[in-house]
């Protein structure tokens, strides 16, 4: 199990870790389930290809915020498939992420407010 | 049309085999099942949807592969820093047992004995060229033009390549007798003279050292591994040799061809006995390197050298008794030249074995300083 120090509190996701990670927080999903909504969750605009999700998998089951869980119920024929799961370290990490992005929207829009007095005065 | 996506995922699983095989392992077949999935739903939107997926995997492949390669490759360099290396929690487990504490390969024992063998093939091939040329005295210049570029050509430029390949590799064991040689010959260089030889247009005079210009080669294999693979390969020497002296023992090892040339000079006749020797040496070579514990590689390199250099002082005692040559002030004989033989030999002895005190400085510090369990 990694150790909680190893959260990387002030340095930004990557797109695809973010959404990876953002997709797996509700419950755990398998690669094809994780692509499609990617992609369907950025409006297409991150349209993974294969090595690039698997290449991300790993990273993160490396780096232990997330699991492998069996998929049992989500196949018809009984095989068992792998599917992922966010594992705690993940959640903070998932966590850390949304903060900062929430205070980077929140000095957006401060500094928005006072956007058209700068623009009255320039366009003036 | 149907038969679009079967091709598709061949071609697919034909690529994949270039990921690194623990990647594959791990990931070929769910990476298979999922490009199947996506297939299936582009199909049913035509055949132009189903290329553009195809497109995007081919796109993303040459990054994809990089970055495993790359991942792999750092790995396994922290693998030697650290023992066995737990993929999935990034934490050494169970016993530290280092990979480089396992026997080579055949292919790394191959590339250790590479030095040991490029002697005899240099003997033979010279060989070849007096029988076929050595009738015509002095022999044509475009003869020598093209013998000394297919010199070149086989031998000097894959030897550098190999030694640059060491060096962007992390210095794995097989590589250190080629520093060896490679540095000992540019020593001996420096003071060398090679009158009448034509290198870039510039024609060496009668007494024209090669000087600083002999270590050219060795500056531009430097360089070269240097830019492509920048500071780490130099934090994994200090960390290969810090684990594992024998390593320098080797790479003075890889002098000893040169050693055993140096004692047979002006002896004649002597090739096929010292391409003898030398693969003498090379079986030392093959010891070292198939050796997974210190005591073993450094008795491999020893017996090599002790049975290697015996059998010289056996073949020079017998040569030079009672024969005189006209810079002789009177006829050899065989004590005088054992003698000579068993002081070099012990000298070139104590030269393999002064490597061991980096090995008990270890210990010592390792005894002060207790390893942190991982």
């Amino acid at each position: 199990m990694p150790n909680l120090v190893d959260l990387p509190s002030n340095s930004p996701l990557t797109e695809v870790t973010y959404y990876i990670l953002l997709i797996l927080s509700p419950q755990p999903k398998h690669g094809y389930a994780i692509m499609k909504d990617v992609q369907a969750l950025s409006s297409g605009r991150v349209i993974l290809s294969t090595g690039t999700l698997y290449g991300a998998i790993k990273r993160l089951l490396e780096q232990g915020w997330i699991k492998r869980v069996d998929d049992e119920a989500s196949n018809g024929s009984g095989r068992v498939r792998k599917a992922y799961a966010l594992t705690q370290l993940g959640r903070h990490v998932l966590e850390a992420e949304v903060a900062r992005l929430q205070r980077l929207v929140s000095a957006a829009s401060l500094r928005s407010m006072g956007e058209p007095a700068l623009y009255e005065e320039s366009g003036g | 049309m149907r038969d679009y996506p079967k091709f598709l995922i061949w071609l697919y699983r034909v690529f994949l085999k270039l990921y690194p095989a623990d990647f594959r392992a791990e990931f070929g077949e769910e990476m298979v099942s999922v490009l199947s999935q996506v297939f299936s739903e582009a199909v049913q939107r035509g055949r132009g949807t189903l290329w553009r997926v195809f497109k995007r995997e081919m796109r993303d492949l040459p990054v994809n592969l990089w970055r495993q390669h790359w991942s792999r490759f750092r790995k396994e360099g922290r693998q030697v820093q650290m023992g066995n290396l737990n993929p999935a929690s990034g934490k050494t487990e169970g016993k530290t047992v280092s990979v480089e504490e396992r026997p080579a390969t055949w292919g790394e024992t191959l590339l250790g004995m590479g030095p040991f063998l490029l002697a005899p093939i240099l003997f033979i091939t010279g060989f070849l060229m007096t029988s076929l040329f050595g009738e015509l005295k002095p022999p044509p210049e475009p003869i020598l033009t093209v013998v000394s570029s297919i010199l070149v050509l086989v031998y000097v430029i894959p030897f550098l390549f190999v030694l640059g390949l060491g060096w962007v590799k992390g210095f794995p064991r097989w590589s250190y007798p080629y520093w060896g040689i490679a540095l000992l010959f540019s020593i001996w260089l420096m003071r060398a003279a090679t009158p009448g030889l034509r290198f870039f247009g510039y024609s060496f005079g009668h007494d024209d050292l090669w000087g600083w210009r002999a270590w050219s080669p060795l500056a531009l294999v430097v360089v070269v591994a240097f830019l492509l693979s920048r500071i780490r390969p130099l934090h994994l020497l200090t960390q290969r040799l810090w684990q594992d002296w024998t390593r320098i023992s080797f790479a003075i090892y890889g002098i000893l061809p040169l050693a055993v040339l140096l004692a047979f000079d002006e002896v004649h006749a002597e090739g096929a006995y010292v391409v003898a020797l030398i693969l003498l040496l090379a079986l030392g070579a093959l010891g070292y390197m198939r050796s997974a514990q210190t005591w073993q590689r450094i008795l491999s390199l020893l017996a090599g050298l002790v049975v290697t250099w015996a059998a010289a002082t056996i073949y020079l005692a017998i040569y030079w008794h009672g024969r005189q040559e006209p810079w002789m002030d009177s006829p050899g004989n065989w004590v005088d030249t054992a003698l000579g033989m068993n002081k070099a030999g012990g000298f070139l002895v104590l030269l393999l074995l002064v490597p061991a005190f980096l090995g008990l400085l270890r210990l010592l510090i390792n005894r002060i300083r207790p390893l942190r369990s991982a």
